[in-house]
């Protein structure tokens, strides 16, 4: 993707890293100031922390109701492109041009092609823990992260591949059939099985199960999944026709290939190796033939293993259903002897031989030929065969291996008395099976260890005994086992009937007639990854290349076999591709899977068995199947068993694919956005998460707050369901703690707010619940945040400034105990139903790594390292950091930072604005206006979503009934593309002239059907939309009937008002680029150089006749910084910025327009000026509280910070002893609010004292300490230093005194006493009051102020900046108290706002607003006074309401106010209600 | 009721300060350490008021609470701003018994007198010091020795616990490892000492047996008490000493690794180990003793419910054991109560104190017929037949 260089070579792009709330705004800024926008997100959804939240403070506004109209905007924005599941790889280049290299991971699912029916996870069977409902929930592994979620496809989750499949050499997939076996799908779990592996049955039996051993469950816990077993289960469930829902993949013939080939294929030998290659091409379409000297398929597996292991029918079946597959089986023709191997070569185009291992190896001892010494295949074959040889009493098997274990048992099943099995080792070194060890053992069979065969001595015909010597155990040999050694001397006999040589197998290769070369253990080489030979089109697989091993890897080399034999016919490369091992999945979180002991196979008793052939071990029960099945951990979450491919109707998932993908984007600048992480809990066991079942974090607990959550809102708790009664907030977890492991010398900033706000939802739903918080300092120091706590305090929660460091449970009901000592000094143990943990923000994960990627620094605490005067730049030119990411902070900061960046990176950009963004165009409108309605009704089936319940045809024959309906039509999902272009045919081809869709919620979907009709040339507003998914289908599942009437009616009703639907235009205003600034302060400064920056004019106004504000009483800043020389610079800079001029001595006349097209006029040094401009920022400053109280303005010894930060600055200070008083005019009835900046003021002014002076006593006596964020290590600074903090409480403020000395007094909550301190000195930290002038600008401009007088938002959390009307911007402590920093920011966030507006040419109103009808308006003023954009006024002259077009937002509330019904609303009037009501009431009366 | 009146005093505050409180202006109060301190399981003690006063200089020096510390250092473990809380304790009670600005338990100031005395809590004859060893002839030390056996005074001197030094004495002859005692040479460590306050008698006690040892040419001391083990090895190399100290513990774990000790009983029991103070959270040795337990034969070791670094105190350290603790307030009854609940038929530790207590509590909790208080180097001789 190489974007369009702007004229400096500068890039119009602009990649933002991180779609939470701070990434999102940054986006939707930079896009609509012209720049082309990547969004990149990790989650599969954008929207980021927010989302998980119930409410936000301090308004408890809905957290989703607030930020899914954003989602939406910046899913649908034009220029906005999101790339989600994706990170950053690399990136090169320099400031204004750099390439991103990005790392996508694979969704699985079509973004384009999923609707968000939803219809994939009901056939699911993976239940895996939602990360999203912070692991309270169960979700499937293909999953939506929430509803509202943007993208609104699902995508599935996937952890590497699972153990157990990576395990087994013929590629079945253990994790599909065992999770499908546990959400009770047995058909498809043999599906899965016998994809893979043709011998379910036998597998489920003999196999030695390699899955199990590298099983999670058995690595990381006990005992692993018993895989084995399930499959048996599963086959013999199948088998017996109890689950056969269809026809399954075994029972039906394979479709033929488009294709047949031609090319025939011999496959020698119908072992496992050779029936599974066999099946495999047949199914390309090959014709195969199989040759084998025995009369049947099925190899050593069907000749040798005993029936109580291998139920001989069982064999018979799946030999069988294999050789139904057009295979041709020559059965009891010898290669080699009936047909020559080069015979065959010729005949055929490819040649697979798997002859298998049939030769028993001989002892190569005297007397070996004796009679009575039977090989054990021969003993096994002629068991199989039903032939029962005759073995005398004493049998005497020589080996080690399962084929010894065989021999021995069928041998007592034959009849001997007495079983011996001679091994050379000990018992450890035994390769058989250790369970076929101990059924032997269990039925009587004997073991002679460390012996060895010397000879078989016999009676002259007949071995009557087996002569050994002992051994010992030496060196490990090349195997790694202990070689035996000969004990000298150490000889002696076992009397035995028969000897049974068990010691090992061999291929019997002399058919080959040595065309092929072979190894000396006298096996077929081949290659270990193609298995082709020395010889071009003969492959060999199977025991006569390995070596005597197991049916599954015998099963393994037929499919790879397969796939070389198909690529060799079909002249492609053997070897590409092939031989990667998947990536494993990581190790599960184990700590909360059940503990469960693995189901116990059961066993006929060894009296029960040993004389007979009967299967010995017993199958399992359902319940006990499907217990065990459970035992899986899913460690790779999604199985692979692709039922949700078969349920997809949109064909959007596809598991095949790479993992990831690298995309590279050629961006101009980078805005970072990552985020932070939730601290996480678990890292103090001794606060009981992750040990205590009722120990939330406060994520949880939001989680179970939210209407979206776990249990819908419905209170109570995960572990017994029960509502709680008492809770406790624990605050600091992981915050503010400077230990060396924790590394959290900061304040989380937000802990406090969230967890008021959690117990205030609490207690408004529960008021009879007790709810106490345990804290250090209460941090409440936002805008309205000090009322929030008023508030909650007045509710009854009960704060207790105390932090328990350890909480106990209680055995039983597992309530929880927090010791503590109370305001009175006692200890109070108090038990908690809940207890919940406000966990702080760390960094996020990755940081690290970005920061080296990006080559910018962080700071100590692994959050991005800004500068005070720079908070949104990152130490490398270009790349810009917002939100959490650069520290601690709430939702509007970061909302506020977001657009801050994007200032910045408008400034760099500013040449290549509008080069990379697209404008859609559209055809020209047709003209409606007096046709008679023409309505077109679509009704989607949302796939099933909404098709299930309502009878979709049904109600599209009624709509057709409907008056001035011409046409009505299903679709499969009305959203796509392929229906937006029906739509838009339909439209031309009927020439409807109105439109309706059935489907979902106008609030995600309106805008797209919008956009078909304005596509097809009608009005957009011509457009009427039903939702008859939440209002039938989701709300009426259990009742299609009433769900499909109810559709109806309101198909109806929207027919009714469809055909009252006018077009409607907005309104083109040509925009005014130049902006204006009202405060030379350093709020109006950044913003007047941010603007003129990026090349607009500029008009910075100023009261006073200095530019700089408060900052020219700041002396010196916590971070060492000067802020004077900082504050010249800067004024340096505005004054000789060409693009701005700056008016001294101003005073604001009038100001009249709105957004884009303002005029404002003012006065300055006498003079009249006018501006108009396009928009307006307020940045008019605040006041220091001028105190009346502690002797103030009495003694010359009592002064303000900034009058004592005066006198450090001169070096006119001087004192022993300085106490500090917090809080003086703030957090009181008078003003009620927290000034924010008082407390690490304060904190810097002791910290110079002390620097100055060190001997120095400094008190600080203050109520809580709000030292937020990065401020927190210059509070521990300061008591490092020695200054000492002491709390005093609100109603019992200090007293100061001057008799004589000056001292202060007051009552002191810890000592529980009365304190006096005589000092020199007395510092008031006083607050910040906002400037009576508010008031005037306040009206002229129409922008509202709080009860503080301070500048109201248009939104707290979402718009900090913006007042209600466009076009006008607020910043600096005029809208709230804030430090030099925060000032900063605000006023690039502001000047970055009104970018987004001066950048344009044009803008549009909106269309559907308000309108007066002038007959009925008495002119009474009430929807002017309750409209909050200013966009009413009345009209001097007639004396009527008139609505200013081009700032009303079309809300409604004016509608609703006026008494005498004179304002209506475009397209919403009270006609169209009438007939929609009418229309409604028809139909009920109909159905009563 | 009428509030009490008074005043920030800075010279005390600069006092305190001065003698090891340097780092109480660090605290914020977040009582975390009120929290955990274990007088709160019992009755009442906190901490975080104490830091207060403190600071301020208001410290009532005649107030018992600055008494009751055990120094048990869970609240220093717990506290985010790493203040050295012990240290503010001891320097208010350096201010009371250096300076005798204050009053103090009579039981301690008995006891700091036995030391100074007789260098022996128990005020008994320093002549009598060894004869602890006398029955199994314990060799005194001598420079080609490896090690010196440093017992503690209680084992010497106390008959309750003094199988902590002949069960070691006698593990350590079985093991043949050369050995040997310093006998009357040896004094107080003066580790609970230095706690309370008295740093003029601690350094003097202290300066002695660096003297003793330089002279007996002392190269490894091997000891049977933590508190021992704390000083030697965190406080004496300050005045001059040069030797490598371990817990006997320590010790034997390192034998067990190197395959040095092995057993021929096996002891079918379940034991629960409780980690002292001054072994685990002072020291941060908690696994070595756990292991040497789990080597022995036949021993299921179970875990109480507090444990490691959330240990509970037995009440012993910072001088307590030679103070009065009243029935029903003693730490060493939770412990009881916590072995009980495991179903623990031993509870072994390896500190004199711990013994001291915990053998009290098992009495007056009337739990010697289900329970037994062993230390470590006990298990350890007795399954070495």
């Amino acid at each position: 993707m190489s974007g369009n260089n702007g004229s400096n070579g500068k890039v119009g792009a602009a990649l933002v890293v991180g779609a939470g709330i701070g990434g999102m705004q940054a986006a939707l800024d930079l896009a609509e100031a012209g720049i082309k926008v990547y969004l990149l997100e990790r989650d599969t959804s954008i929207g980021g922390g927010m989302v998980r939240l119930d409410k936000t403070f301090p308004t408890n506004d809905c957290a989703m109701c607030t930020i899914g109209p954003r989602l939406v905007g910046v899913g649908r924005h034009l220029n906005i492109e999101m790339i989600t599941g994706a990170d950053v790889e690399k990136v090169s280049g320099e400031p204004g041009n750099y390439t991103v290299t990005v790392k996508k991971k694979n969704r699985w699912v079509d973004i384009d092609k999923c609707k968000g029916c939803g219809d994939c996870t009901k056939n699911c069977p993976v239940k895996t823990d939602s990360l999203f409902q912070q692991l309270l929930a169960k979700e499937n592994a293909v999953y939506r992260m929430f509803p509202q979620a943007v993208p609104g496809a699902f995508a599935v989750h996937k952890e590497g591949t699972s153990p157990c499949r990576i395990a087994c050499p013929a590629g079945v997939n253990p994790h599909a059939y065992v999770t499908l076996l546990a959400a009770g799908k047995v058909q498809e779990a043999f599906d899965v099985i016998y994809q893979a592996m043709p011998f379910a049955g036998i597998c489920g039996r003999v196999c030695y199960h390699p899955c199990e051993t590298e099983c999670y469950r058995g690595k990381l816990m006990k005992e692993p999944v018993s895989i084995c077993a399930l499959k048996r289960y599963i086959s013999d469930e199948y088998y017996a026709g109890r689950y056969a829902v269809n026809e399954s993949a075994e029972a039906k013939q394979p479709p033929l290939p488009p294709e047949p080939r031609t090319e025939k294929i011999a496959i020698v030998g119908a072992g496992p190796a050779g029936l599974t290659c066999a099946r495999d091409l047949a199914a390309l379409g090959y014709p195969v033939t199989v040759f084998d000297s025995a009369p049947d398929g099925g190899g050593m597996v069907r000749r040798v293993i005993p029936d109580y292991r291998l139920p001989f029918e069982l064999v018979k079946r799946e030999v069988d259903a294999i050789l139904r597959k057009g295979i041709e089986m020559r059965s009891k023709t010898t290669v080699g002897k009936d047909i020559s191997f080069a015979d065959l070569r010729e005949q055929y185009q490819a040649v697979f031989v798997a002859v298998g291992a049939q030769l028993s190896t001989k002892l190569d001892i005297p007397g070996e030929d004796l009679e009575g010494v039977i090989p054990a295949l021969t003993l096994l074959e002629e068991s199989n065969a039903g032939r029962k040889p005759n073995l005398g009493d004493k049998v005497v098997v020589v080996g080690g291996g399962n084929v010894a274990m065989d021999a021995a048992r069928t041998a007592l099943r034959l009849g001997a008395e007495e079983v011996t099995v001679v091994y050379r080792r000990s018992r450890t070194e035994m390769p058989a099976n250790p369970w076929e060890i101990e059924e032997a053992e269990e039925e009587g069979i004997k073991f002679h260890y460390l012996a060895a065969p010397v000879s078989v001595k016999g009676d002259g015909k007949k071995a009557v005994a087996l002569v050994c010597t002992r051994m010992r155990l030496g060196e490990p040999d090349k195997s790694g086992r202990r070689r035996p050694e000969p004990i000298p001397g150490s000889e002696m006999e076992i009397p035995a009937d028969s000897i049974i040589p068990a010691i090992g197998q061999a291929s019997d290769l002399g058919f080959l007639r040595g065309t092929l070369e072979t190894s000396s253990n006298g096996t077929i080489k081949a290659d270990s990854l193609t298995l082709q030979t020395s010889v071009a089109g003969v492959f060999a697989g199977g025991d006569v290349v390995g070596g005597p091993a197991s049916i599954v890897e015998a099963v393994g080399h037929g499919h790879e076999a397969a796939i070389s034999i198909d690529r060799y016919l079909s002249k492609l490369d053997l070897k590409e591709g092939r031989g990667k091992r998947p990536e494993v999945s990581p190790e599960p979180d184990t700590k909360w899977a059940v503990v469960r002991s693995r189901v116990a196979e059961k066993r006929l008793s060894p009296e029960e068995r040993k004389a007979n052939f009967r299967e010995v071990v017993l199958p399992l029960t359902k319940e006990e199947a499907i217990a065990e099945a459970e035992r899986c951990l899913s460690c790779a979450v999604c199985c692979e068993c692709r039922e949700c491919e078969k349920t997809c109707e949109a064909k959007a998932i596809c598991h095949d694919g790479p993992h990831e993908e690298l995309i590279d984007l050629n961006v101009g600048a980078v805005l970072l956005a990552a985020g932070y992480k939730l601290y996480d809990a678990k890292v103090k066991p001794e606060l009981g998460h992750g040990r205590y079942p009722n120990v939330l974090t406060a994520l949880q607990f939001e989680r179970i707050l939210a209407p979206t959550g776990p249990f819908s809102g419905h209170i109570c708790r995960p572990w017994d369901g029960k509502m709680p009664h008492k809770l406790a907030f624990l605050q600091c977890v992981g915050s503010r703690d400077v230990s060396k492991e924790a590394n959290l010398n900061y304040c989380s900033s937000v802990c406090c707010m969230y967890a008021t706000k959690q117990a205030i939802l609490l207690k408004e739903e529960h008021p009879e619940t007790d709810v106490a918080i345990f804290y250090i300092d209460m941090r409440t120091f936002g805008k309205g945040y000090e009322g929030f706590y008023d508030r909650a305090k007045k509710m009854g929660i009960r704060y207790i400034r105390f932090k328990p460091s350890y909480v106990e449970e209680i055995p039983g009901n597992r309530d929880l105990r927090i010791r503590y000592i109370n305001e009175g000094g006692q200890t109070i143990a108090e038990e908690f139903n809940l207890v919940i943990l406000s966990c702080g923000m760390g960094p996020a994960e990755g940081n690290t790594e970005l920061a080296k990627k990006f080559g910018f620094e962080l700071n100590e605490f692994g959050f991005c390292k800004t500068d005070m005067f720079a908070p949104v730049e990152t130490t490398r030119e270009g790349i810009y950091s917002l939100g959490v990411f650069n520290g601690p902070k709430d939702i509007s900061e970061s909302v506020t930072q977001g657009s801050a960046a994007v200032v910045k990176a408008l400034s760099l950009l500013a040449d290549a604005k509008g080069t990379m963004v697209r404008d859609k165009v559209y055809p020209p409108e047709r003209d409606v206006a007096g046709e008679d309605a023409r309505i077109g009704v679509f009704i989607c089936h949302c796939g099933k979503n909404i098709a299930s319940v309502v009878d979709v045809p049904a109600v599209m024959e009624y709509a057709k009934t409907l008056p001035n309906v011409v046409y009505a039509e299903n679709l499969l999902y009305a959203c796509s593309a392929d229906s937006g272009e029906r739509m838009k045919h339909i439209i031309n081809e009927y020439a409807l002239n109105r439109m309706i869709v059935a489907s979902c919620t106008p609030r995600t979907h309106e805008p797209l059907f919008q956009e078909n009709m304005k596509e097809a040339g009608l009005n957009p507003y011509l457009f009427e939309m039903a939702n008859i998914r939440d209002q039938c289908s989701w709300v009426h599942t259990n009742e299609p009937e009433m769900a499909t009437k109810k559709t109806k009616d309101i198909i109806k009703m929207a027919v009714h008002k469809s055909r009252l639907r006018e077009p409607l235009y907005s309104k083109v205003i040509d925009v005014n680029h130049n902006c204006l600034v009202i405060g030379g302060g350093l709020a109006g400064m950044t913003a007047s150089l941010d603007l003129a920056n990026q090349g607009f004019e500029t008009w910075l106004l100023e009261q006073s006749d200095i530019l700089g504000g408060n900052l020219r009483r700041l002396k010196f800043l916590l971070d060492g910084q000067d802020p004077q020389q900082r504050l010249q610079e800067m004024i340096q800079k505005v004054q000789n910025h060409p693009k701005i001029k700056v008016f001294m001595k101003t005073e604001i006349l009038k100001s009249e327009g709105s957004v884009a097209d303002f005029k404002t006029e003012f006065r300055c040094n006498g003079e009249i000026h006018t501006l108009a401009h396009g928009a307006v920022i307020i940045a008019t400053g605040a006041e220091e509280y001028k105190p009346q109280e502690y002797l103030y303005g009495q003694n010359e010894k009592v002064m303000t910070q900034l009058e004592l930060e005066d006198k450090l600055a001169k070096g006119e200070f001087a004192a022993n002893t300085v106490v500090m008083i917090q809080c003086v005019g703030s957090r009181e009835e008078a003003r009620p609010y927290c000034s924010r900046v008082c407390c690490s003021q304060a904190v810097k002014n002791a910290l110079k004292i002390r620097k100055l002076k060190p001997e120095t006593n400094v008190f600080i006596l203050y109520r809580d300490l709000r030292t937020y964020a990065f401020n927190e290590q210059h509070y521990y600074k300061a008591r490092e230093k020695g200054v000492r903090f002491i709390r005093y409480e609100e109603d019992k403020k200090p007293a100061v005194t001057a008799d004589g000395t000056l001292a202060v007094t007051f009552y002191d909550p810890l000592l529980r006493a009365d304190l006096t301190i005589n000092t020199d000195v007395v510092v008031l930290s006083t607050g910040t009051v906002s400037r009576p002038g508010n008031k005037v600008i306040a009206e002229m401009l129409r922008v509202p102020l709080n009860q503080d007088n301070f500048f109201l938002e248009a939104h707290l959390k979402l718009r900090p900046v913006d007042f209600p009307a466009d076009g006008l911007y607020v910043c600096g402590i005029g809208h709230a108290p804030k430090n030099v920093e925060e000032t900063i920011t605000q006023a690039s966030a502001a000047a970055a706002r009104a970018s987004t507006i001066l950048s344009k040419k044009q803008i549009q109103s909106e269309a559907t607003i308000s309108y007066i009808d002038e007959e009925v308006c008495r002119g009474c003023g009430q929807c002017v006074a309750i409209c909050a954009y200013g966009a009413l006024e009345l009209d001097p002259v007639k004396k009527i309401a008139i609505v200013r077009e081009t700032v009303c937002q079309g809300c409604g509330a004016c509608a609703a106010t006026c008494p005498s019904k004179a304002i209506r609303h475009r397209n919403w009037n009270p006609k169209q209600f009438f007939e929609m009501i009418e229309a409604a009431g028809y139909a009920y009366a109909k159905r009563g | 009721m009428t509030i009490e009146q008074l005043a920030v005093d800075l010279e005390t505050a600069d006092l305190i300060r001065g003698s090891g409180a340097e780092t109480c202006t660090l605290c914020f109060q977040c009582a975390q350490c009120s929290s955990n301190c274990p007088w709160n399981r019992v009755s009442h003690l906190d901490p975080r008021r104490m830091l207060h006063k403190a600071r301020l200089g208001v410290a009532d020096l005649e107030d018992e609470e600055w008494w009751m510390c055990a120094t048990c250092r869970t609240c220093v473990a717990r506290c985010p701003m790493e203040v050295d809380i012990i240290g503010v304790m001891r320097a208010v009670r350096r201010l009371v018994v250096g300076y005798g600005a204050g009053r103090y338990p009579d039981s301690i100031r008995v006891t700091l007198k036995s030391i100074a005395g007789a260098s022996n809590p128990a005020g008994e004859s320093p002549d009598k010091r060894a004869d602890w060893s006398k029955k199994i002839n314990i060799p005194a030390f001598t420079a080609d020795m490896e090690v010196l056996y440093f017992s503690c005074c209680v084992p010497a001197y106390d008959a309750k616990v003094r199988r902590m030094a002949t069960s070691l004495s006698g593990v350590l002859q079985k093991l043949g490892i050369s050995f040997g005692i310093l006998g009357t040479a040896e004094k107080c460590c003066g580790e609970s000492v230095r706690k309370c306050g008295n740093e003029e008698l601690f350094t003097s006690l202290a300066t002695s047996n660096i003297e003793a040892f330089k002279q007996a040419g002392v190269k490894k001391v091997v000891v049977s008490s933590p508190h021992c083990y704390y000083t030697f090895k965190n406080e004496y190399p300050d005045l001059g000493a040069q030797f490598e100290v371990m817990h006997y513990t320590q010790y034997l774990a390192q034998l067990a690794r190197e395959g040095k000790l092995k057993f021929t009983k096996e002891i079918k029991k379940k034991v629960a180990y409780h980690d002292p103070c001054y072994l685990g959270r002072h020291s941060g040795v908690y696994d070595d003793p756990r292991y040497v337990l789990q080597s022995i034969p036949g021993i299921e070791l179970v875990e109480l419910a507090n444990i490691r670094e959330d240990s509970i105190c037995c009440g012993g350290g910072g001088g307590r054991v030679w103070a009065e603790t009243k029935k029903g307030e003693r730490f060493s009854e939770l412990r009881i109560d916590q072995a009980v609940d495991v179903g623990a038929e031993i509870l072994a530790t390896c500190c004199p104190y711990c013994i001291l207590m915990l053998d009290d509590s098992l009495l007056t909790k009337n739990k010697e017929e289900a329970m037994q208080i062993m230390d470590v180097s006990e298990l350890v001789h007795e399954a070495m037949g």
